[in-house]
């Protein structure tokens, strides 16, 4: 064969899995760990069995005997627990959404008019763009974990550390996807308006904000269930919230307690996938009308009104009042206060904190000592050296390898979960199949999207420390933490271009009898192969910055020896290593951002 | 008036408009013909002034249309509508929505927000009787994206109309409609440009709309002006779409 033929023929999407492959191995070689260990020990078996035995019989009261009579009743504490962290959650996202709309703009360039505009504006508007770039990248690439330890360690163990610590990476992240989905709109309709004489920003508004409206009402609510599960992570750095009541139960074997904490988590997060799903419908909703006359009053008095976005608004400030200020609008309410951080420091003294914080425990060891700054860089050469190189190498390979695990399971999973490809009539072509077996595919497709929503709602961090148990401390229960996790995600997402999207190839290749997996094989998987990596790239920048935090569990990577930094008051440490792991994930950042935009345009 | 002297315009390398001299009276119906790739479209935006010329002059109204400050540009634009081919209507917004946006210019943000969030009943009244002229009034309150391709044509001479323009420059807005609905339209644009002394260029495909419902024809053919009729026979426009012709200028 022709040698480029043969290049052809072997193809890039075939080149790319089998990296995928090779990569996974080798990250696994790295973390030196071998399949034929995969797998729990024998105590880590029976921990399972006595753990998934019980999965149907939550507890309703306390398992632990002596309870003092005290004790609020079990409900009271689970209602807190559940409270607590949607109250964080609420907070934050409260103070995310401003920073994520303003410097959402501020970053996007959809609005940009730069023709004709004096030289001051152009300077002005694309220096405005690159910090608010910066500022945004920054933000995000270090964890609301290590946000919270930092903040908590600046001015104490207080509320406004865990909103902060939510508000701050999430605002970062917002203003990021606010302004990718800005970006992403036709201009079309914006040139339109400029044409008719509109000034830029009014054109941007009428001609681009509406175009993306429902797309940014519904990231901002995946956004506010991401921080459901954050703040029930916050338990695990003491705030009382579902993971604080998790690592307790677990602690003490009541693992009975822990399935009412899981159920209460996972109710908690599908009522808002459910509630955003809902608004989403409802927005993007046309509305045509029935009258037929054409008489203004009769129109006026008979038009459809969508008053969803008037419910949905009042409701959203209600609940974020609420959240904010529950104990003064119902003083019944005041047992809903988390008992854990109720230090009520005045600002005074938290501002006396955070300075000292700042001044003297961030600054280096070497440097307090000799007051020479320029110590700082033999003191970080020895800290990258010695740990912390090898650190963000393994934390790049617990992330890499469980993407590739999730993106490929969710991908072999997909032609049966999807609903478009499981109908008895796959695409409107009918395949002549029994009622019976169509009932089956029916079922298997809902239980397997049911999984995807499942898995997708499990915090990685909570799933890794359950698997902990069963797999012992190896890398493992970290690298299927976050698989479990981003299968979920990349399982969701797949679904979504499947079912919502017109396959005019995929009925031709049924009507010529092609079978489902055949079809999925050869029709859907090449036509958008780009978006599925595009999903790839999009959650291996997550999975590392996600992976960061995964060590504090225990296991060698940068989560641990930010936590050993923690645990030793070695701030200037802390603060090094939350560092590299901001400079790993930036570097994720700008990897899978150039991946990304090349996959747009091809 | 819309006077343009030696007018060309270049893309790089590539020549769109050469040495076009053409001069359009206010009240004007002009059709403008040409095959793909002739120039109609760069010329159309030029009156729009969203191209400035390469070469040559271009005045409206003995307005420069160069040296028009960001402001005076978007004044000179409110005053002509364009609806381009793909008419650039916001398909999430409803139908009285797109048409009051026929007057973004002349509205501060705010102003214009409030106008489309809760317009008053003078502003719906007026809405709906452009709505009227256009045969859609029924339409006043759908989601514009729910309108048949030929109903959002209808929208977007309405919300051209709303803008109350000296000029409508239209780009190719029939080309996608069977031939009844052309019809239709262009004697829709034809009648409402006769009643308020509108001058109307639209670019267009089909030779025979253009005779029967234009009083002057422009042709032009690789970006340069060949015709400029106000009768022309079929034999001067034929060969204007004449492949054989083309490749061998070509």
């Amino acid at each position: 064969m022709n040698p480029t033929l043969a290049k052809t023929a072997f193809g890039k999407r075939r080149g790319f899995l089998l990296f995928l492959g090779l990569l996974l191995f080798f990250c696994l070689w790295g973390l030196d760990l071998k399949l034929k260990n995969f797998g729990p020990t024998e105590a880590g078996l029976n921990v399972a069995k006595e753990f998934f035995s019980t999965a149907f019989s939550p507890a309703l009261d306390y398992q632990s005997e002596g309870i003092p009579e005290s004790a609020p009743p079990y409900y009271k504490k689970i209602l807190k627990a559940t409270w607590l962290t949607l109250k964080y959650a609420t907070c934050g996202i409260s103070l995310a959404l401003p920073i994520g709309i303003l410097m959402g703009f501020f970053a996007s360039r959809s609005w940009w008019q730069l023709e004709g505009s004096r030289w001051s504006i152009r300077f002005f508007i694309k220096t405005s763009h690159r910090i608010c770039k910066i500022i945004i990248t920054a933000g995000r690439s270090i964890h609301e974990l290590l946000w919270g330890i930092l903040f908590i360690s600046a001015i104490g163990t207080n509320p406004l550390s865990i909103i902060l610590a939510i508000a701050i990476p999430y605002g970062c992240t917002l203003a990021k996807v606010f302004s990718e989905l800005l970006d992403e709109q036709e201009t079309q309709c914006r040139e339109q308006l400029r044409n008719q004489g509109g000034g830029a920003f009014s054109s941007w508004l009428f001609g681009v904000f509406p175009l993306a409206f429902s797309d940014l009402i519904s990231y901002a609510l995946y956004r506010y269930e991401c921080a459901i599960r954050s703040a029930a992570i916050f338990g695990f750095v003491g705030v009382q919230t579902i993971g604080y009541h998790i690592e307790t139960a677990t602690a003490d074997g009541n693992i009975n307690e822990v399935w009412t904490l899981l159920y209460a988590l996972l109710a908690l997060i599908l009522v808002v996938e459910r509630f955003s799903n809902f608004t989403r419908k409802k927005l993007t909703a046309s509305q045509q009308s029935r009258v037929k006359s054409s008489s203004l009053e009769t129109l006026i008095k008979n038009r459809t009104r969508n008053r969803y976005l008037k419910y949905f608004s009042i409701a959203v400030l209600n609940v974020i009042l609420f959240s904010w200020f529950h104990s003064s609008i119902f003083p019944a309410a005041e047992w809903l206060n988390d008992d854990s951080l109720n230090s009520r420091l005045t600002t005074e003294q938290q501002w006396k904190n955070f300075n000292f914080f700042i001044q003297s425990k961030l600054t280096p060891a070497p440097v307090r000592e000799s007051g020479n700054w320029a110590d700082t860089l033999p003191w970080a050469k020895k800290l990258l050296f010695e740990k912390g190189f090898e650190a963000a190498l393994l934390t790049f390979y617990i992330a890499t390898s469980a993407m590739i695990i999730a993106w490929f399971s969710a991908i072999f999973i997909l032609p049966w979960s999807s609903r478009a490809l499981q109908s008895p009539n796959p695409f409107s072509v009918h395949t002549g199949i029994s009622k019976y077996t169509g009932s089956l595919r029916y079922c298997l497709a809902a239980i397997l999207r049911l999984l995807f929503i499942i898995t997708r709602a499990l915090p990685e961090y909570l799933v890794a420390f359950l698997l902990l148990r069963i797999f012992g401390t190896t890398a493992w229960p970290l690298i299927l933490g976050l698989a479990i996790h981003n299968f979920g995600i990349v399982g969701r997402l797949g679904g979504e271009i499947i079912d919502h999207r017109d396959f005019n190839h995929t009925r031709q290749q049924l009507s010529i009898g092609g079978s489902r997996t055949k079809v999925f094989l050869f029709s859907i998987l090449p036509s958008h192969f780009n978006r599925f990596l595009l999903y790839f790239f999009y959650r291996w920048e997550t999975c590392i910055r996600d992976a960061t935090i995964l060590g504090m569990l225990g296991i060698s990577s940068l989560g641990f020896l930010i936590d050993d930094a923690s645990a030793r008051n070695s701030y200037d440490q802390l603060f090094f290593y939350t560092l590299l792991g901001a400079c790993l994930v930036m570097i994720g950042d700008i990897v899978s951002g150039i991946i990304r935009s090349r996959l747009r345009a091809a | 008036m819309i006077e343009l002297k030696e007018v060309s315009k270049s893309f790089q390398s590539t020549k769109a408009l050469s040495g076009i001299n053409l001069i359009i009276e206010q009240g004007e119906r002009i059709a403008l013909i040409g095959p793909s790739g002739s120039g109609k479209t760069t010329l159309l935006k030029l009156l729009n002034a969203q191209h400035i010329a390469t070469d040559g002059s271009l005045k409206v109204n003995n307005i420069e249309v160069a040296k028009l400050s960001p402001k005076q540009l978007r004044i000179f634009r409110s005053d002509i509508a364009y609806i381009p081919q793909d008419l650039g209507l916001v398909p999430s917004l409803k139908v009285y929505q797109n048409v009051l946006l026929g007057k973004i210019g002349r509205f501060r943000t705010l102003s214009m927000l409030r106008k489309i969030l809760l317009p008053s009943k003078a502003e719906l009244t007026a809405v709906h009787e452009i709505l009227e002229r256009v045969g859609i009034p029924e339409k006043l309150y759908d989601t514009t994206s729910t309108l048949s391709g030929g109903q959002q044509q209808r929208v977007a001479v309405a919300r051209a109309l709303f803008q109350q323009p000296h000029t409508i420059l239209a780009d190719e807005p029939v080309s996608a409609v069977d031939p009844a609905r052309a019809k239709s339209l262009i004697k829709l644009l034809d009648q409402i440009s006769t009643e308020n002394n509108l001058t109307v260029v639209m670019s267009i495909h089909n030779i025979h709309l253009a005779q029967q419902y234009f009083p002057r024809v422009v042709g032009l053919r690789q970006g340069i002006l060949k015709i400029d009729s106000t009768d022309p026979t079929e034999s001067e426009l034929e060969p204007l779409f004449d492949l054989a012709h083309t490749e061998e200028i070509g």
